[in-house]
């Protein structure tokens, strides 16, 4: 099971998109932005179970939500970005 | 003591304003700064604010940038919109929280509108002021003075029409009397969060559409690799830590205000304007100011009596109300009170007729010769 993150700009940008996953009945864990992850300096993140990766993805589609960018998480812990 | 000083804070809150201050400072760090618990609490609690405050107020969440007070949400959105030596068209109306940074700005202000309670004579003002293409417009939407609602929803018509960005001041609006920053299509709304939003002092918000320059830089927890503040909303407005218990404070009143509704709110502050209108006349010596657009604020003089002097005689009595030129000499001028001033009475959600009729005979005890 692999876990995926969507990054975005600021801390407020993740807390909106994590409160309208919440909305939608979507779990999803807001954290810091991984190091591997970051392109210019600190941000956040939320972290989503790959069940509920495709249902996210259409609620932000849905709502608006726009997020930087979108990786995975492999199990030998590399990072691997996801084409939108 | 019956407080009648709302116009400048409310002091009575909903009790679940102090207790959301105290919750904040016993679970909340800094929002943007870190990823534990204490920090991600502070996120929700401000954002939940940022939430709050963009249903009220018809905007989007990242719209809403927290300010120290209205004055400091003033003085973003002027200084994002007026350059030195620039023109603006005003109020008659305004406080010092406006006039005195176009003063620093060496601005060129065109005053449209300045008698009290004429709607009509403020629209065409304005109309008239607005053919001179001034770079803003700015105006207050109620006078904290006087209480004379100005028609808000005409000029940003009309700025609309001329296309010129408007800057409103809602402070003594926002809670009562429809505000948003969709449907007037203002540029900048700014209002504090310590009078008719119930938050504690300390707080305000300015509502931002576009263009908004920082007026202090420093770290916001976003892009942190570059010198440049972020060009995204709201960090690019909030440098530093945010005033977290204040926010959490403003979000309580904010929820307050959600729950009975500002239409029922403004019911109550209508029905005590009404009686004050009704009683006030029967007092001796009292000059008031009443018009037919009038929300919450009531000024009146003393013949033969100095205002401050009145407002301490009151005080003596218990009655909490604020004398002298309400840091709007603008207005006063406008009224025709500048060298006198005025008494101020002002409501809020707390208030009781009952108040108001003992008031009305501490005032004629007082004043009677």
């Amino acid at each position: 099971m692999y876990e995926y993150y969507f990054t975005f700009r600021s801390v407020t940008a993740a807390s909106r998109a994590s409160r309208t996953l919440e909305r939608a009945g979507i779990s999803s864990l807001m954290v810091r932005t991984p190091a591997e992850l970051r392109q210019m300096g600190c941000g956040y993140s939320l972290r989503v179970k790959e069940r509920l990766l495709q249902n996210a993805k259409e609620v932000f589609a849905q709502e608006g939500i726009s997020y930087r960018r979108l990786f995975r998480k492999n199990a030998d812990g590399k990072w691997q970005e996801v084409s939108l | 003591m019956i407080y009648f000083d709302s116009a400048a804070t409310t002091f009575q809150k909903p009790p679940s304003v102090a207790a959301a201050v105290q919750r904040a400072m016993q679970t909340c760090a800094s929002v943007g700064r870190g990823g534990h618990r204490p920090a991600m609490n502070a996120a929700q609690t401000v954002f939940s604010c940022r939430e709050l405050a963009s249903a009220l107020f018809e905007c989007e969440p990242e719209q809403v940038a927290f300010t120290m007070n209205a004055t400091h949400a003033l003085n973003i959105a002027i200084k994002s919109l007026v350059p030195g030596n620039g023109k603006v068209v005003i109020s008659g109306f305004e406080h010092n929280a406006v006039t005195r940074p176009l003063h620093a700005l060496r601005a060129e202000c065109m005053v449209a509108g300045r008698k009290l309670f004429s709607q009509q004579e403020t629209l065409e003002r304005f109309e008239d002021a607005l053919k001179n293409k001034p770079c803003a417009a700015i105006c207050t939407y109620v006078s904290n003075v006087f209480g004379y609602i100005l028609p808000m929803n005409g000029i940003a018509a009309l700025c609309r029409l001329y296309g010129v960005p408007l800057i409103i001041d809602a402070s003594q609006a926002a809670g009562t009397l429809p505000v948003s920053l969709s449907q007037t299509g203002a540029r900048f709304i700014a209002m504090p969060g310590h009078k008719g939003l119930y938050g504690p002092q300390g707080t305000g918000l300015l509502l931002c559409a576009d263009g908004a320059e920082p007026l202090i830089y420093g770290g916001t927890g976003s892009v942190s690799r570059e010198r440049e503040m972020p060009e995204f909303l709201p960090d690019r407005l909030e440098a530093g830590t945010h005033n977290v218990p204040g926010i959490a404070g403003l979000a309580a009143g904010l929820r307050y205000v959600q729950s009975r509704t500002p239409e029922k709110i403004l019911q109550r502050e209508e029905i005590l304007t009404e009686h004050l209108r009704r009683l006030l006349p029967s007092v001796p010596r009292i000059r008031p100011f009443f018009g037919t657009r009038q929300c919450g604020t009531v000024s009146f003089t003393v013949d033969g009596m100095d205002c401050e002097e009145a407002a301490e005689k009151l005080s003596e009595q218990g009655i909490a109300v604020r004398a002298g030129l309400h840091c709007a000499p603008l207005a006063h001028e406008s009224a025709g009170t500048a060298e006198c001033g005025t008494v101020r009475v002002s409501f809020s959600d707390f208030n009781t007729p009952q108040e108001v009729t003992r008031l009305i005979q501490i005032c004629k005890n007082l004043f009677s010769d």
